[in-house]
């Protein structure tokens, strides 16, 4: 039998408001101190010319946000972002919703092949760039050999040494890692359809193509537009993969913004100009999210 | 569902194209860590490694590679992953119980706000987090930096993968246990965690593969062999040791090697966490 509870237990017994309260503090407080205040103080940051190297610094207002869109080459860097976005995104969402479709049948070996198709997620970023680096390689890479051999390329291209080349092969080394997460949740939004809905669809006498456009593709909505906006956000953050593969180059061809910002905040120590940058990228997503929202609710019809 | 037999074979055959595709580059990567460097320069390349060598794995990891040697790197990833996956299991837990259980009214908009920092690039929080940790914390190129910057990079979607699996423990098993005597944590720990077991390895799974793979955040914060990851120290060697081939791909499979067997033997709660975020919704 238990002796007299402390007033403190007792307390915690009771009021579920406070347990909770309590369970949640520590997630909470590091919640707070990592993501609302350097927001905060990043954007503070951003309204002020800071050189880490040296001490102090001067108030510029709402000065580096205008620079950024004064400046040419940052302005191009968001239209590359834009550009690699859409591009891997389109590779991603068709073949990932076509692969994810087919996986949705039996086939023999199956388990498998859902096992293999894990392998692009797990790979780190940096080691997908070094895989991609060894493939397009100018003078021992395997595409060179193989476009080569089959007469299509009469001679080894640099492909990565070629701006108007570079950011399309790093949009196919992403889309290599990350079709596989696209196919792993539309694929589970694929088994979540109950079997009934494709009984009635043939009990009415609904041949395959039907099947697809009326019952498939509407019940699998949800989870393509969640993948959709996943991917988006991953994207427009970008970073690892071109900095292992081209650094920014050749010739700025691939410097995304994201590359700016790490460039101007850690390479040359501008603190405040990296901040603002920082700073209208995350407009930049949040401003996607909210209209892949208003077109979610608006088409998503149950 | 495809039955025809033509349909069949045209599935078959696309499913083995896609795999191909899939799995390629992967075995390119360890094909060519298990040639010599001679081999390497080899025209046309080798499909297979024609004398397969472990030299460049122990090259890579024994001998400098500037100023530090690759498995100080694996040391530091290791640990740094297995403390970070110990706080955001331990953290994620407690939280995702508290507000999936408990009745608590800020429940949702902490909920709501742990949603939101996901749409925040790391980028944002990374330069104040410098200026914190460098200027004011003195924490610079020590693993306890990156434990702290990851928890709190990965805490939101533990939270979130264990909110939504004590979603579906049943709460007369709580309230049989508290019935019996225990006390609301008695309750937790006896009855509740074991229950959640598969969450727990699904955000421990997922925490690990992120922790490990990680590249922006330890190459700020990371400067000397006390802190590298294995990410950062794979990419120190593609500027310095272009010429050695050989150990630059051998590194790569190590850094592959750990995340890719983790995931295929824990693909069930791998699967199960990329996918609470999206059917949930």
């Amino acid at each position: 039998m238990r002796g007299p509870r402390m007033s403190i237990g007792s307390r915690l017994e009771h009021n579920e408001g406070l347990f909770a309260f309590l369970l949640v503090l520590p997630a909470l407080l590091i919640v707070i101190a990592l993501y609302a205040y350097p927001l905060v103080f990043s954007l503070v940051v951003s309204f002020f010319r800071s050189d880490i190297r040296y001490p102090g610094v001067e108030f510029r207002g709402l000065k580096n946000y205008i620079d950024i869109f004064r400046d040419p080459d940052l302005v191009a860097s968001f239209g590359r972002t834009i550009y690699f976005t859409v591009a891997s995104l389109a590779i991603e969402m068709v073949v990932g919703v076509v692969v994810a479709v087919a996986f949705n049948s039996r086939f023999i070996g199956r388990p498998v092949a859902r096992s293999i198709i894990l392998i692009p997620w797990a790979v780190p970023p940096v080691v997908n760039g070094i895989i991609w680096n060894w493939i397009v390689h100018p003078k021992i890479g395997i595409l060179n050999y193989l476009l080569t051999s089959v007469g299509i390329l009469s001679r080894y291209k640099p492909w990565l040494a070629d701006p108007s080349w570079a950011l399309n092969i790093i949009v196919v080394a992403d889309a290599w890692k990350w079709t596989p997460l696209v196919v792993l949740l539309v694929l589970a939004g694929l088994q979540a359809i109950p079997e009934e809905l494709y009984e009635a669809a043939r009990m009415d006498g609904a041949g395959a193509t039907k099947v697809f456009f009326r019952v498939t593709l509407p019940c699998v909505m949800w989870p393509i537009l969640v993948t959709l906006i996943l991917r988006t956000v991953e994207a427009v953050r970008v970073f690892d993969i071109i900095f292992v593969m081209t650094r920014g180059g050749p010739a700025n061809a691939t410097k995304v913004t994201t590359f700016y910002v790490w460039e101007i905040a850690f390479k040359y120590h501008q603190l405040g100009m990296g901040s603002a940058l920082a700073y209208t990228v995350t407009i930049l997503i949040i401003a996607l999210a909210v209209v892949y929202y208003r077109v979610m609710n608006r088409r998503v019809e149950f | 569902m495809v039955t025809r037999r033509s349909n069949r074979v045209f599935l078959y055959l696309f499913v083995l194209a896609v795999l191909l595709v899939t799995f390629f580059p992967f075995y390119w990567i360890i094909n060519m860590s298990l040639q010599s460097n001679i081999e390497l320069y080899d025209i046309p390349p080798h499909l297979f490694p024609p004398h397969p060598t472990i030299e460049n794995f122990r090259s890579v990891l024994f001998e400098e590679q500037g100023l530090m040697k690759f498995y100080q790197a694996v040391f530091n990833t290791l640990i740094v992953a297995v403390v970070t996956m110990t706080v955001c299991v331990a953290l994620g837990s407690i939280t995702g119980y508290a507000l999936a259980r408990l009745d608590w009214k800020w429940g949702m908009a902490f909920l709501f706000v742990l949603i939101g920092t996901q749409m925040v690039p790391p980028l944002v929080d990374l330069i104040p987090l410098y200026i914190i940790f460098s200027r004011w914390l003195k924490l610079v190129d020590t693993k306890l930096a990156l434990v702290i910057g990851y928890t709190g990079w990965l805490l939101p979607i533990s939270v979130w993968i264990l909110y939504g699996y004590f979603q579906t423990i049943p709460r007369d098993l709580e309230s049989a246990a508290r019935i019996d005597g225990c006390t609301r944590l008695q309750a937790l720990g006896r009855v509740v965690m074991p229950l959640s077991a598969p969450g727990i390895a699904a955000t421990a799974i997922y925490v690990f593969i992120s922790s490990t793979n990680e590249f922006l955040f330890a190459m700020i914060f990371s400067s000397t062999a006390r802190s590298k990851t294995i990410p950062v120290a794979l990419t120190d060697m593609i500027g310095k040791y272009q010429i050695r081939y050989g150990d630059m791909t051998a590194g790569a499979v190590i850094a592959a090697i750990l995340p890719v067997v983790l995931a295929l033997i824990f693909q069930k709660y791998l699967v199960q966490s990329l996918t609470a975020g999206g059917i949930k919704g």
